[in-house]
């Protein structure tokens, strides 16, 4: 019988991809413990990535400045550049084009490698992941961690709970090993395990990743649908997912969130908000060329005790691209759901993208007129900046458009 | 199968738009890189190419030239004003005025009849 080739996937991750960054611009950095930390007096305070040293003294990524500056006083703040974090992440993706043409980018510090069919060019995997960890290393500075499976869910795994731990920063898992090394682990390191599961889990005294494939994969399936099912498969190192590279992986939607910088209690200053959002994430569906079918609104309470908010959508009666058509919609969603109380966070977004249309026929309004004035008013953003054309209402008390032009992430870029 | 058994990577992926728009100008660079990726021309052809351009020199012949750069593929006819070897470019008058044209673009010389 022929042998079915096993897939070799990768997953690399950084370490402390942002303070690494920082380290590897500023080298009197090193060794120190460094934190990149948002402006605390916009509540961006927190910590996005602090060094080994500096999670040596306890300091997590998350924690609130003052709390470093507790369990560390001479911890060293940096403020994040967000886009040459952007530029560093796409030298380390041509790295890995130096070794694979199969690279996909899960988030702005881990990317997935397939090297089914390239390993052996390296001596194996195990010499390519040794590779490609000595290079980035010795061209960016930074320290990459892999995780080796034959599946995406198991190069994850490998990496999050072995490679990250091991001296080699390399782990491999496969069918064969998986069991062993991951059904010990408690059930909240599990891929796709998050707080809420956890808790649900443990209500029904599954502790660990084995107590959970024990159980009866229909059960699963029967408590939380193709969740539970998904979880199921995730225990047994089971995973169908294809991993797609960019170019064949469509978006799916587009949105925009952001920490206000004080806590916004009148409608009318988190109503200028939320038509600013809507004018920017229409504005990046129209560079994208595409049109949205459902709104979705999300704010978050001030109250971090006492978790308030809402997160709710709703489809428009037919797909638009022009914050004319989606604020109404957005407007509407936030004055029903809203319960009055102070709104820390809020976002928005277009979702179940299609495909640009030539304007329908509508008897009501003149799209026409309207979709041209957008493109002339995105021309000129595009040329002369977000802040170069813009609504008054931007100029009033909340607004945010000045402070967010020229961030990336809600950072600085 | 349910699609979120297919996806779960794609969608638990977070990806800053500033990043996805960077990488996709990234990869459209590659792609171009490999579709207009310069032939290697084998010894014959470059003494076809010697030839022709001799010729042309010679007896103010016109020559067509295939030059391939990085805006793609595009040919050029006309006769040799001037040859400069050191800067390792040709110029050529055409009938829509003079053209520079550098040698290492060029994949193919033909006769400009």
């Amino acid at each position: 019988m022929a042998q079915v080739e096993r897939r070799v996937i990768f997953l690399a991750d950084m370490e402390s991809f942002y303070a690494s960054v920082e380290t590897a611009r500023n080298p009197s950095l090193r060794g120190k413990p460094v934190a990149v930390c948002g402006d605390p007096a916009l509540r961006h305070g927190i910590v996005l990535a602090a060094s080994r040293e500096a999670k040596a003294f306890g300091v997590k990524t998350g924690a609130p400045a003052w709390e470093c500056r507790r369990l560390c006083p001479w911890i060293i703040f940096v403020k994040p550049h967000m886009q040459t974090y952007i530029d560093y992440s796409l030298q380390i993706t041509r790295i890995f084009e130096q070794f694979t043409d199969r690279v996909v980018p899960y988030s702005i510090d881990e990317q997935f490698l397939d090297l089914t069919g390239s390993a052996h060019l390296f001596g194996g995997p195990r010499q390519a992941a040794a590779a490609i960890i000595e290079k980035i290393w010795e061209e960016l500075g930074i320290r990459c961690r892999i995780g080796m499976g034959e599946n995406p869910l198991q190069a994850k795994m490998a990496c999050d709970c072995f490679a990250k731990r091991s001296p080699e920063l390399f782990f491999e898992l496969n069918h064969d090993n998986y069991a062993a090394h991951t059904w010990p682990l408690p059930i909240g390191d599990l891929f796709g395990v998050g707080h809420r599961m956890e808790r649900n889990f443990h209500r029904m005294g599954v502790r660990t990743i084995g107590h959970l494939a024990a159980l009866e994969r229909q059960a699963l399936k029967r408590l939380w649908g193709v969740n539970g099912e998904l979880l199921w498969l995730n225990a047994h190192g089971i995973d169908y997912s294809i991993i797609e590279t960019g170019a064949a992986a469509p978006q799916k939607g587009v949105g925009h969130t952001a920490t206000l910088p004080r806590d916004y209690a009148r409608p009318e200053e988190i109503e200028v908000v939320l038509f600013e959002m809507t004018e920017e994430v229409c504005f990046r569906a129209r560079a994208l060329g595409k049109m949205g079918c459902v709104v979705h609104v999300y704010c978050r309470g001030a109250d971090f005790d006492y978790p308030t908010g809402f997160s709710r959508q709703k489809r428009l009666p037919e797909p638009s691209d022009t914050a004319a058509a989606v604020y109404p919609l957005v407007r509407r969603l936030f004055r029903l759901h809203w319960d009055g109380r102070p709104i820390r966070a809020v976002g928005i977004s277009l979702s179940e993208l299609v495909e640009r249309r030539p304007v329908q026929l509508s008897l009501v309004n003149d799209r026409e007129r309207r979709e041209a004035l957008n493109r002339a008013a995105d021309r000129i953003r595009e040329r002369f900046g977000k802040t170069s054309l813009f609504r008054a209402v931007s100029l009033t008390p909340g607004a945010q458009l000045f402070h967010s032009a020229g961030r990336i992430g809600g950072h600085e870029a | 199968m349910s699609k979120k058994l297919r996806h779960q990577f794609a969608c638990s992926s977070m990806m800053l738009p500033e990043h996805r728009s960077s990488l996709e100008r990234h990869r459209a660079a590659s792609e171009r890189r490999e579709k207009y990726r310069r032939p290697v021309l084998d010894e014959q052809a470059q003494e076809l190419f010697q030839q022709a351009l001799q010729r042309a020199l010679a007896e103010g012949a016109p020559l067509t030239l295939t030059v391939l750069s990085d805006d793609g593929c595009r040919q050029v006819t006309g006769t040799v004003a001037k040859l400069e070897p050191w800067a390792g470019r040709l110029r050529l008058r055409t009938a829509a005025g003079p053209v520079t044209v550098h040698i290492a673009e060029v994949i193919q010389v033909g006769d400009g009849s």
